[in-house]
């Protein structure tokens, strides 16, 4: 993945370094103290790029042996004061210096790119390094890669595109987001990376614009992550925008325009079906029809509730961006819309970008400033449908009907015994609306103390404002009842401050390279305050504010900011003869989430490569062009846990509603407060200790491998060990829980990137393969009395992987008595009364799994894993004479997900809609089914067990973008390129809910890794067509 | 210059480097603890604390009154009952049927919030007579909940990890107690929370609802007769007819059960206050809302939850209808009044016919539902007196220990220590209140007992009270069985199973759990 962009950017920057004396010149005539020779000339002339003729643009030109000197302007151009017979030295970033003797008073001068020195800078943190010098796994994605994709978030873009890297959409909602884990999930609490953005750890990734991005680093081993130590456990990915290059203003528009619906529908039971099988549930539970149901009008279809939510719906984007900069003063700013309508009815979500960034060289490039502000508003109106009660409505039932509350018909648990919220007066009956503005402004100076030698300050305010409200209107909707208007508000405000100073030394002496890294963090907690206001009994709906609700309350309120961290780090890098790579970092990290006494975390990283093609012994492998042999072990750490579990707090209810009605007066609320929470003030830091062999190998045929071992050895993680019930801790209706250190596991896995090109007469062509194998074990839980961990459907035992599926295993369903009868002789013969409590014909017969004749929750076992052991992703680039085509496929394999909505639509445990697969249930004795008989002791038979799981796998046609660019002779004037992308268009599975890509029932961060794979009818995502528009001038 | 912004530079560096003070973030959402309950304002919240697990799910917002009147068949299924809930109907409850688990959940929390008010106050050393006061008083209610909350354990569960001090919570894997010393220690505490607790009538009206010497009292009583000490329960409830107490019966029953007057008859109930909307509350807390959701509820979802205008989830039980027709004296058939107090149905079966009677809307007759003869619960409903709003917003109290029932279990003391006679008046005092004819004699001893339990059953029928009179007189599986005409109950049903979840997390308690069960 050779980077030209960021190579150019950031050897522009160091190459200032050297082109100092060129710039002294230039600021010295600028101030009109040039010494002026009598007997010189105006030379002028032009530089351009030997392979197009394209002008160049601030080349450095130098009089030799004088002082005078300057740079091309925007058209390649220069003039100086010389004399002819005397020489110049021309020297541009990327090309391959000259000396120029002056041969006449109009030059012109081509520079031949320069493709030895054109080598990969990686960014890893607090500095940036030559991939060459890089002894560690470090993954880069350009913005070219990033481009043609219809994300509208940063992390949907890296989908597939990275080998250890899996990202999972949260939902095919506008605006959702997304989970991104990075070589295995390696806590128990919370598995996110580091976003890293422009240097600055910390950043919200949502506030920077797709299309703003210059590169993304993913650090993915421990040595490169180290100097990020206490936060770098799950890996570091850093961003950097696009800043502005020296040259005339540069403007880039793109636009887009496009359509998205749903890949695909489930097919549902009809009317008369469904009042069948609830008479089925009915008569199977000992009880009638209703009069109404038993009725022919029950039987006439009406709605199909599915289509009636599912909609096409229109994406626009656009983006702008202008850049530039002269010698001292760089600029960009951007801008970006994003306008996306769900494709379930009723939301619509907009994003506004905007971005400045700045830089200015100061006293001679001894002074580098920097500043830059990301702002981001997003609003989201409207609801979302709800999915669950669109599909368990009546067919029956139409959507409208006046003479309910609201306008919205209503099933009626006493007259349709079904209860389920008619979705369209949730969505149109609750008018929504969500806004938020998010800022974040970064301030850097460096200053160039000597030569090699500076000091770096960096700071970030972070700041954001949200806004939610929604008016509920009068309704009635299955049990929900409201005869009068309410109204929600919920207000927050955060603000967050860091601080980092460092040092950097880089020094060559002859084939010795040392770079040196010192320097400390510090991020206090920040603020944090949010309320939320309930409003009830409006006057007239006519103004929906909350001001003018006759009943107004506080019903949530939170003041706290986040951990204070305090940190301080080192790196150590030495490389001999570029053949040998040695780096060490060391990070010292605080947290206020942990006690006094475990406050501090030492984490380290070692590396260590060895360039084996630059050998003698090599040079004879013709076939060779670079091998470079890596290893690294490090450790790092992770502090993801909730704040102030040290101590003992007082529990007062979630927003201080712990209260009882005492004295006479109904309706008095008197407040309590006791605790409901053991503290551990012993917890301390994470520690994954990782170790990585890999290599980097090109090929001169234009191929390039890059291969990793990884073993990541996460030990005393952070978890919440169940606690008994008897000890009468926790919060009410909650199973108690302490936060201890204990646990255990191991990520370990493979993972291998390709890429191939070529160039078959014009038709030039890349392809690019990465692929991941990775495989988790829990080898300890340190819980008390090492107890697995158990959350609903999933549990962590020792030799599992984490958050395995854990239930029974269907046997098949009870055919007849005699069936029923044969497993009970058997029961009996082990001394037990029954096989399987109530057993009848029609019901699920379950394993025995342990053998003692006997079904009890010890027949529970592993039923399936919800983490992918293999995953890959495939990027394919053609380019023809103007017309270009990338495709992008991606996937996963050997992955298990828990089809929760089999429960609720195939399970038939109440008078619901569902799945029309339920016609092949069981009725009556003989029959031979999957599914047990409707209603019948469905408690038992919806169980969690291996019913639920289904393989997971996919292949998928993540994106297809066609373009074309208008030739220069019918264009002058810049880029013009037309493009056509389709997103999601066509998935391989067999996978049997909507989508294949499910993350988890809970998105939240502990919630994605105890309910990971379990599809509680997550959103799918949204099959995408666009037509867009590129210009560059 | 240079050197200027060198200065400058360092000066930064020397900034961040600052004092590790950054690391001692304040808490600024919750209070410390440990410094927090030191006074007579946060001790007197940790006492209400107590009391609010009582609303808590497994308890009676909603699971509480489900369980226990579908145990005891005081409730019988109707068709929309659905669930976890079914399975009590039909006695396939498992340990790991969520309801047990939610039940045996909220007096664990009991217990705890118990002993940690206990343990707060113990550190108190208040110099104001009224704070010594009110340290005396606030131990003895702690001591009455922790107890309440045993006695129900004990009795749902057997033996349980006893907790008797705060310190014993820490112990995070204890095994099982014998059941003779947690009943031991109910007996101890209640022994002393009758000697710290005022009298209900010297209660501020403000604290109306807390726990009194004569709820400590009765409840002493109830832990005796359920070990079958008769002799040493008959005492105390013997105790709670004579001054100081001023307990009497409600003029009526629907005073209590439909109006929600404070009458005198009420010796400890769960304290419901009406909804309050949306603005304030969820209506739906009853589902989990308590303390999580933001809102504050107490109310009831039971009116909602039974009501035959509402989700009319569960109906009167066919058995609990009849036991309501029996022969008087002299051998005709009887109706008794209180059938008409305790549920709506056609004339047939002696109901109430009509609701919405003290209402806007007038009086509204009962005829849809004759025809498929369901029978709907009119105790603790409130359709007499108010419109359905569709939703659960009962503040009607949960009766937990009343003075009919009082009455009742001194008249059964009376009777198992042969004093028969001495049972007559007070089984006719609970009688006339609802005009029900009074009993000239009850026999013999073995007569008395059938008499007592039959008033048992229709006195306190849909008071959660049968399943463990059922249990403690060795009766369930024979009566519930022939009322259903299955043989749903089994031996193992005289006490619920211990909670999986708790087996789970706690193995050495797990190794003493037999059968799969308890």
């Amino acid at each position: 993945m050779n980077e030209k962009h960021v190579i150019q950017s950031v050897r522009k920057v160091t190459k200032n370094l050297l082109n100092k004396y060129a710039i002294l010149a230039v600021i010295l005539c600028s101030f009109g103290l040039a010494s002026a020779q009598n007997s010189v000339g105006k030379i002028s002339g032009k530089v351009l790029s030997e392979k197009d003729g394209e002008p160049l643009i601030g080349v450095s030109i130098l009089v030799k042996g004088s002082n005078v000197g300057t740079v091309t302007d925007f058209n390649g151009a220069f003039t100086l004061q010389a004399k002819t017979g005397e020489t110049l030295s021309v020297s541009y970033i990327g090309y391959t210096a000259q000396t120029v003797k002056i041969a006449g008073m109009n030059l012109t001068i081509k520079l031949s790119e320069d493709n030895k020195n054109l080598e990969e800078v990686v960014v890893v943190g607090y500095s940036s390094t030559q991939r060459k010098n890089l002894a560690s796994s470090v993954a880069v994605i350009n913005s070219k890669d990033l481009t043609n994709l219809t994300t509208t978030n940063v992390l949907q873009s890296l989908q597939g595109k990275i080998a250890g890297v899996q990202v999972t959409n949260n939902s095919g909602d506008p605006g959702s987001g997304a989970q991104i884990v990075i070589r295995g999930v390696g806590s128990f609490m919370d598995s996110s990376p580091l976003f890293v953005i422009d240097g600055i750890a910390g950043g919200d990734i949502n506030s920077v614009s797709p299309q703003d991005i210059q590169s993304i680093s993913v650090l993915k081993d421990a040595a490169t992550a180290a100097i990020y130590g206490a936060s770098a456990a799950n890996g570091v990915v850093i961003i950097t925008t696009k800043s502005g290059v020296k040259g005339a203003i540069k403007v880039n528009y793109e636009g887009s325009y496009g359509i998205s619906n749903v890949a695909k529908k489930i097919s549902m039971l009809n009317a008369s079906q469904y009042v069948d099988l609830v008479a089925d549930i009915q008569k199977n539970n000992g009880s009638a029809l209703t009069d109404y149901l038993k009725s022919p009008d029950a039987r006439i279809d009406r709605t199909n509730w599915q289509d009636a939510i599912f909609r096409t719906a229109p994406i626009t984007e656009h983006s702008l961006r202008l850049s530039g900069g002269n010698e001292s003063v760089k600029y960009s700013f951007s801008a970006g819309y994003v306008d996306q309508k769900s494709i379930i009815i009723d939301s619509k979500f907009k994003r506004i970008n905007f971005g400045t960034k700045l830089s200015e060289d100061l006293f001679k490039s001894r002074l580098k400033l920097g500043q830059s502000i990301r702002i981001s508003s997003t609003e989201t109106d409207g609801n979302t449908a709800s999915f669950y009660d669109a599909l368990n409505m009546p067919p029956y039932l139409a959507i409208y009907n006046p003479s309910v509350l609201g306008g919205y018909a209503r099933a009626d648990k006493v007259i349709d015994l079904n209860d389920a919220n008619n979705p369209f007066a949730s969505v149109y009956l609750s008018p929504k609306t969500d806004r938020g503005l998010h800022a974040e402004m970064d301030l850097n100076a460096e200053v160039v103390i000597l030569d090699g030698l500076s000091f770096k300050s960096q700071a970030r305010i972070k700041t954001g404002n949200s806004h939610s409200q929604t008016f509920n209107y009068p309704v009635q909707a299955g049990n929900n009842t409201r005869s009068k208007s309410t109204m929600t508000e919920s207000y927050s405000y955060n603000y967050d401050f860091t601080l980092e100073n460092f040092f950097t030394y880089n020094k060559n002496f002859n084939i010795h390279s040392i770079s040196l890294t010192a320097g400390n963090s510090y991020q206090p907690s920040g603020y944090s305050r949010s309320v939320s206001l309930a409003g009830s009994d409006f006057t007239s709906d006519a103004i929906q504010n909350i001001v003018l609700a006759n009943t107004k309350s506080i019903t949530g309120e939170s003041v706290n900011g986040g951990a204070s961290k305090l940190s301080y780090f080192g790196r150590v890098g030495y490389t001999y003869d570029n053949k040998y790579i040695f780096n060490a970092t060391l990070r010292r990290d605080a947290s206020s989430v942990f006690g006094a006494n475990n406050r501090w975390g030492n984490f380290y990283g070692l590396g260590a490569a060895w360039s084996i093609s630059k050998e003698d012994f090599m040079k004879s492998i013709s076939a060779i062009d670079d091998l470079k042999l890596r290893i690294s072990y490090g450790k790092t750490g992770n502090d993801k846990i909730g704040m102030f579990l040290t101590g003992s707090t007082v529990w007062k209810g979630d927003s201080n509603n712990l209260i009882y009605s005492l004295g006479d007066i109904d309706g008095t609320y008197v407040n309590g407060a006791t605790i409901y929470s053991l503290p551990n003030p012993d917890l301390k830091w994470e520690e994954t200790n990782q170790f990585d062999l890999g290599f980097d190998l090109s090929l001169t045929k234009g191929v390039k491998i890059v291969f990793d071992y990884f073993n990541r050895d996460n030990k005393d993680l952070l978890l919440l060990t169940q606690l008994p019930t008897s000890t009468g801790l926790g919060k009410p209706g909650s199973t108690p829980v302490l936060q201890v250190n204990g646990a255990s596991m191991k990520n370990t896995g493979v993972e291998m990137a390709v890429t191939v090109n070529g160039d078959i007469n014009k038709f030039k062509w890349d392809a690019t393969v990465n692929a991941t194998y990775a495989t988790n074990n829990v080898y300890g839980l340190g819980t008390i009395g090492n107890t697995p961990i158990d959350n609903g459907n999933s549990r962590t035992d020792i030799g599992h992987p984490l958050s395995s599926y854990y239930g029974y295993k269907v046997d098949h369903v009870a055919i007849d008595q005699a069936d029923v009868d044969k497993l009970n002789a058997i029961a009996v013969s082990k001394g037990f009364t029954e096989y399987q409590s109530g057993l009848k014909p029609g019901d699920r017969i379950w394993q025995d799994t342990d053998g003692n004749g006997k079904i009890d929750d010890k027949d529970r076992t592993y039923i399936g894993d919800p983490a992918p052991k293999f995953q890959y992703g495939i990027t394919l680039n053609g380019e023809y004479k103007g017309f270009d085509l990338q495709v992008m496929l991606q996937g996963v394999a050997g992955v298990d997900l828990a089809n929760s909505t089999r429960g609720t639509f195939e399970g038939m445990a109440r008078p619901f809609n569902s799945f029309s697969s339920v016609l092949n249930r069981w009725k009556k004795p003989g029959d031979i089914s999957t599914l047990p008989a409707a209603g019948q002791d469905a408690g038992n038979n919806t169980m969690f067990s291996d019913w639920y799981i289904e393989k997971g796998d996919y292949l998928r046609v993540k994106n297809i973008a066609f373009g074309y660019t208008l030739p220069s002779s019918a264009f002058k004037y810049g880029k013009l390129r037309a493009y056509i992308a389709l997103q999601n268009v066509l998935t391989f599975t067999k996978y049997s809910g909507y989508d294949p890509e499910v993350s988890a029932s809970d998105n939240s961060a502990s919630g994605y890794i105890t309910s990971r794979g379990n599809d509680n009818l997550q959103h799918p995502n949204p099959k995408i067509y666009r037509i867009g528009l590129q210009l560059n001038f | 210059m240079k050197n200027k912004i060198i200065i400058l530079f360092l000066t930064i560096f020397a900034l961040a480097s600052c004092s590790e003070d950054v690391l001692n973030v304040k808490n600024e959402t919750s209070y410390d603890a440990s410094t927090y309950f030191t006074n007579a304002t946060t001790l007197t919240e940790a006492s209400t604390a107590m009391y609010a697990p009582l609303l808590f799910q497994g308890m009676f917002e909603r699971e509480g009154y489900y369980i226990f009147d579908l145990l005891g068949n005081d409730a019988d299924k109707n068709t929309p009952l659905a669930g976890g809930l079914l399975t009590f109907q039909n006695y396939t409850f498992s340990p790991t049927t969520d309801e047990v688990r939610l039940h045996f959940n909220s007096c664990c929390k009991m217990v705890f919030r118990a002993n940690f008010t206990i343990d707060a106050l113990s550190k108190w050393q208040p110099t104001a007579s009224a704070d010594i006061a009110l340290k005396v008083r606030l131990t003895g209610e702690a001591e009455f909940i922790k107890s309440l909350a045993n006695f129900w354990l004990v009795t749902c569960y057997g033996d349980v990890p006893l907790k008797k001090t705060l310190a014993d919570h820490y112990i995070l894997q204890q095994g099982r107690t014998p059941k003779a010393e947690i009943w031991a220690d109910i007996e101890t505490n209640l022994i002393d929370a009758v000697s710290k607790l005022p009298l209900a009538q010297d209660y501020s009206a403000s604290d109306y609802g807390r726990a009194s010497k004569g709820a400590a009292v009765a409840l002493l009583g109830k832990a005796y007769l359920y070990q079958k000490k008769y002799t040493d329960a008959q005492t105390q409830f013997l105790s709670l007819t004579k001054a100081p107490y001023q307990y009497e019966l409600a003029p009526s029953l629907d005073d209590i059960f439909i109006r929600d007057t404070k009458t005198k008859e009420t010796l400890f109930a769960v304290m419901h206050g009406a909804w309050q909307g949306w603005g304030v509350g969820n209506a739906y807390a009853m589902f989990g809302g308590q303390e999580q959701w933001g809102a504050v509820t107490t109310h009831t979802g039971r009116a909602q939850e039974y009501g035959f205008l509402d989700w009319w989830n569960v109906l009167v039980s066919q058995a609990l209808v009849n036991a309501y027709k029996y022969k008087d004296e002299t051998n005709n058939d009887y109706v008794d009044p209180r059938a008409k107090l305790t549920y709506y149905s056609n004339l047939v079966q002696g109901g109430d016919t009509s609701y919405y009677d003290a209402t806007s809307v007038g009086k509204q007759s009962y005829p849809q539902k004759i025809k498929t003869g369901e029978i709907s619960w009119r105790k603790y409903e409130i359709y007499e007196v108010k419109q359905s709003s569709g939703n659960p917003d009962s503040y009607i109290n949960t009766q937990l220990i009343r003075y009919a029932d009082v009455l009742l279990m001194l008249a059964e003391c009376y009777i198992e220590n042969n004093q028969v006679s001495s049972a007559l008046p007070l089984i006719n005092q609970v009688r006339k209140r609802s005009s029900a004819f009074e009993y000239t004699t009850l026999g013999d001893q073995t007569q008395a007992r059938a008499i007592l339990r039959h008033e048992r059953q229709i006195e306190l029928a849909g008071e959660q009270l049968r399943f463990f009179d059922l249990v403690r007189w060795g009766t369930l599986k024979q009566t519930i069985n022939a009322e259903k005409g299955t043989q749903a109950v089994q031996d193992k049903h005289l006490l619920l199973p211990i909670p999986q979840i708790e087996r789970d997390a706690n193995p050495v308690l797990d190794k003493q759990v037999k059968d799969n069960w308890n």
